[in-house]
């Protein structure tokens, strides 16, 4: 089959490698219908999230066709026509059971590379480093699915797969941001990144009941995605002076009652921060840039919440002392898609939620080197690119 | 960094004691174990190490993985856990001789399944062979006998055979060698965690180490790669219980194996 692999810092190519089979009894094996591109994948793209090798198929945000499944599959059937979240989950560990699902503890491969970093082992990931499981990704024609019963969402008929495809990854991380914020009547909400998962964060917010969301970004495209389809007021960083004092003044003075961080370890800036981050991150004295993280925490209001939804590393410079000084509740995970999936098709079904907007651009996975520099370098008006094998 | 009562105590000490500098010398020295030659030697071989371990399969990469990551450890912190065991600090060119002991090492995990589940789970000789599957093979014996046979990364197998000497039906399996390459025992513990949890598995193995004191130092070494490799097959245990199958990267597709087209 065709695939997309990683072949070393800023070098992907789409190449024929081996198609999946079915290796445990509940494996699924799906032939890949679409597929998108990922921020967080820009990372290891990008040489700063280690356990890359050569040869690995990428992509962890898609959805398909069931065509095989394995001995012990009960619920997903031939033909049927899936999403997918980009966390793979058993179902049945104690995480899973209590809607942890990317703690899940049965579904990593390789323990070992995460539990002297992390102390404990996460859930694997489809093509997204081996510290993540070392899963083949799904920018590819075929994908095997582990625990096919527990991880496949069956599409409800009439929705096109733009309106289904990013309810993947993006849908349920930026929701689940929202979620964590605890959203009471009248809340203010500020989301730092105007892309998929911060999208997605705001609209996730008005739907759990804010009373006004404002967008933080400096791409003009994508504020304006924003105000028109998330409905936010927008804060554009690089023309204010200081993004906190733009927030209190769109506040009252109180300031965001929540803040949702959807921007992760290479952060934009423009100011002395910014500089001292990139010559650092670049000599690798520091595996992030957290300028976005750390504005987060100083503009959230005293005892509000912080959700961390970014991807970063072990950063330095974090402000604790504001953080805990000003009693601020921080929530953070990787996506426990499994958890909210269900609700979000339900959004979607009733015309509450429509994500195709986020499709950008599409193209053939043939072009998807092609489609991954748009991406990265923001081009042409790039939010996602959609990738059809 | 350890919690070391002791060194709390003569920090404070040096502070009382008209700051005499080779007070707090001894203090740093006592965390720090490890010459600053030798952590840069370490940081480059760790690192090496690490991304070198990619390229290897589950067992050979996971050895080296774990050596690599603990090289990186100690040239980071300057401390190394197993000099410390050894009396070894090249830090201040300090050391005691070690002493000679059966290495004893053991892995805890919460698994969610009831005692006597995971009990006939680790009794079947079939489920204990996927358990261990990724190291060791395991052959049912005449009797309570079972084979053990471990493949050593230069090719050759070391074999020895085990007899159960106490079963206690979701409670506690034991077990020791009965001839072949290794003297060693096990223990398998299992009880009820608090509040619907699960069970609480603690794999214990102790061996004396072949080949005297030569021997023993390498046991020594390796203490943290056992260690792993027990609390390895505590997953695949907890894996094969809770959902009846292992993780796998088996025919994982990839670009290695591939004929490369150009895009």
């Amino acid at each position: 089959m065709r695939a997309l692999c990683w072949n070393g810092v800023n070098d992907l190519r789409v190449e024929s490698v081996p198609d999946p089979e079915i290796v445990n009894p509940h494996d699924v094996i799906l032939r890949v219908t679409s597929s998108t591109t990922c921020g967080s994948d820009l990372h290891f793209i990008n040489g700063y999230l280690p356990t890359m090798r050569e040869g690995d198929v990428i992509g962890h945000e898609f959805m398909g066709e069931v065509v095989e499944v394995g001995p012990e599959v009960r619920k997903v059937r031939k033909g049927e026509r899936v999403v997918v979240p980009s966390f793979i989950c058993c179902g049945s560990c104690w995480y899973c059971t209590h809607d942890l699902w990317s703690l899940c503890d049965n579904t990593h491969p390789k323990p070992q590379l995460q539990e002297k970093l992390l102390g404990y082992p996460t859930a694997g990931i489809y093509g997204y480093t081996h510290a993540f499981g070392g899963y083949a990704g799904a920018h590819a024609q075929y994908v095997r699915v582990p625990h096919g019963d527990v991880d496949c969402f069956k599409v409800p008929e009439g929705l096109r797969d733009e309106q289904v495809l990013f309810l993947s990854d993006a849908g349920p991380t930026g929701f689940m941001g929202a979620d964590f914020c605890n959203i009471q009547r009248g809340d203010t909400v500020a989301v730092w990144g105007a892309g998929g998962v911060g999208l997605m964060a705001m609209h996730g917010a008005y739907l759990l009941g804010a009373e006004k969301v404002i967008a933080i970004d400096c791409v003009p495209e994508r504020l304006r995605m924003a105000r028109e389809h998330a409905g936010a007021e927008t804060i554009d960083f690089s023309k204010v002076d200081d993004v906190v004092e733009a927030l209190k003044a769109m506040t009252g003075g109180r300031g965001p009652d929540a803040c949702i961080e959807a921007v992760g370890m290479e952060a934009t800036g423009f100011g002395l921060e910014y500089a001292y981050d990139r010559v650092k991150q670049f000599l690798r004295l520091e595996s992030d840039r957290g300028e976005a993280l750390r504005q987060a925490i100083v503009a959230c209001r005293k005892g509000g919440t912080l959700a961390v939804l970014g991807v970063y590393g072990l950063i330095d410079k974090f402000p604790m002392g504001v953080l805990m000084n000003k009693g601020i509740t921080l929530r953070a995970a990787q996506q426990h898609g499994q958890k909210y999936v269900p609700r979000l098709l339900e959004y979607v079904q009733r015309g509450e939620l429509d994500l195709s907007y986020l499709a950008t651009h599409r193209m053939p996975l043939e072009e998807a080197p092609r489609g991954y520099e748009m991406f990265k370098t923001k081009s042409d008006g790039c939010v996602r690119v959609m990738f059809t094998p | 960094m350890e919690f070391d009562p002791q060194n709390l105590v003569s920090s404070v000490r040096s502070k009382f004691s008209n700051g005499k500098s080779h007070q707090s010398e001894s203090q740093s020295s006592a965390l720090q174990n490890v010459g600053s030659k030798e952590r840069i030697v370490s940081a480059l071989i760790g690192s090496f190490m690490m991304a070198r371990g990619l390229r290897h399969g589950l067992i050979r990469g996971a050895v080296m993985e774990f050596i690599g990551g603990a090289l990186l450890h100690r040239a980071v912190g300057g401390h190394c856990k197993l000099y410390k065991t050894l009396g070894i600090n090249t830090a201040s060119g300090q050391g005691e001789k070690s002493k000679s002991e059966p290495v004893e090492i053991d892995a805890s995990l919460t698994i969610q399944k009831s005692p006597e589940e995971l009990y006939r789970t680790f009794s079947d000789p079939e489920k204990l062979g996927q358990i261990t599957g990724g190291w060791a093979q395991v052959q049912q014996g005449s009797g309570d006998q079972m084979t053990w046979s471990l493949r050593m990364p230069w090719g050759k197998n070391i074999e020895w055979k085990t007899r159960m000497i106490e079963e206690r039906p979701g409670e506690l399996l034991r077990w020791e060698t009965a001839g072949g390459g290794l003297s060693n025992q096990g223990r398998l513990e299992l009880r009820p965690a608090a509040a619907g949890r699960g069970t609480e598995a603690k794999l214990s193995l102790s061996y004396v180490p072949p080949f005297g004191a030569l021997g023993q130092r390498v046991a020594h070494w390796m203490q943290p790669l056992t260690r792993s490799v027990a609390q390895t097959a505590l997953r695949r245990l907890q894996s094969l219980a809770e959902t009846g199958e292992v993780p796998s990267l088996l025919h994982n597709p990839s670009g290695r194996e591939s004929t490369h087209t150009t895009h």
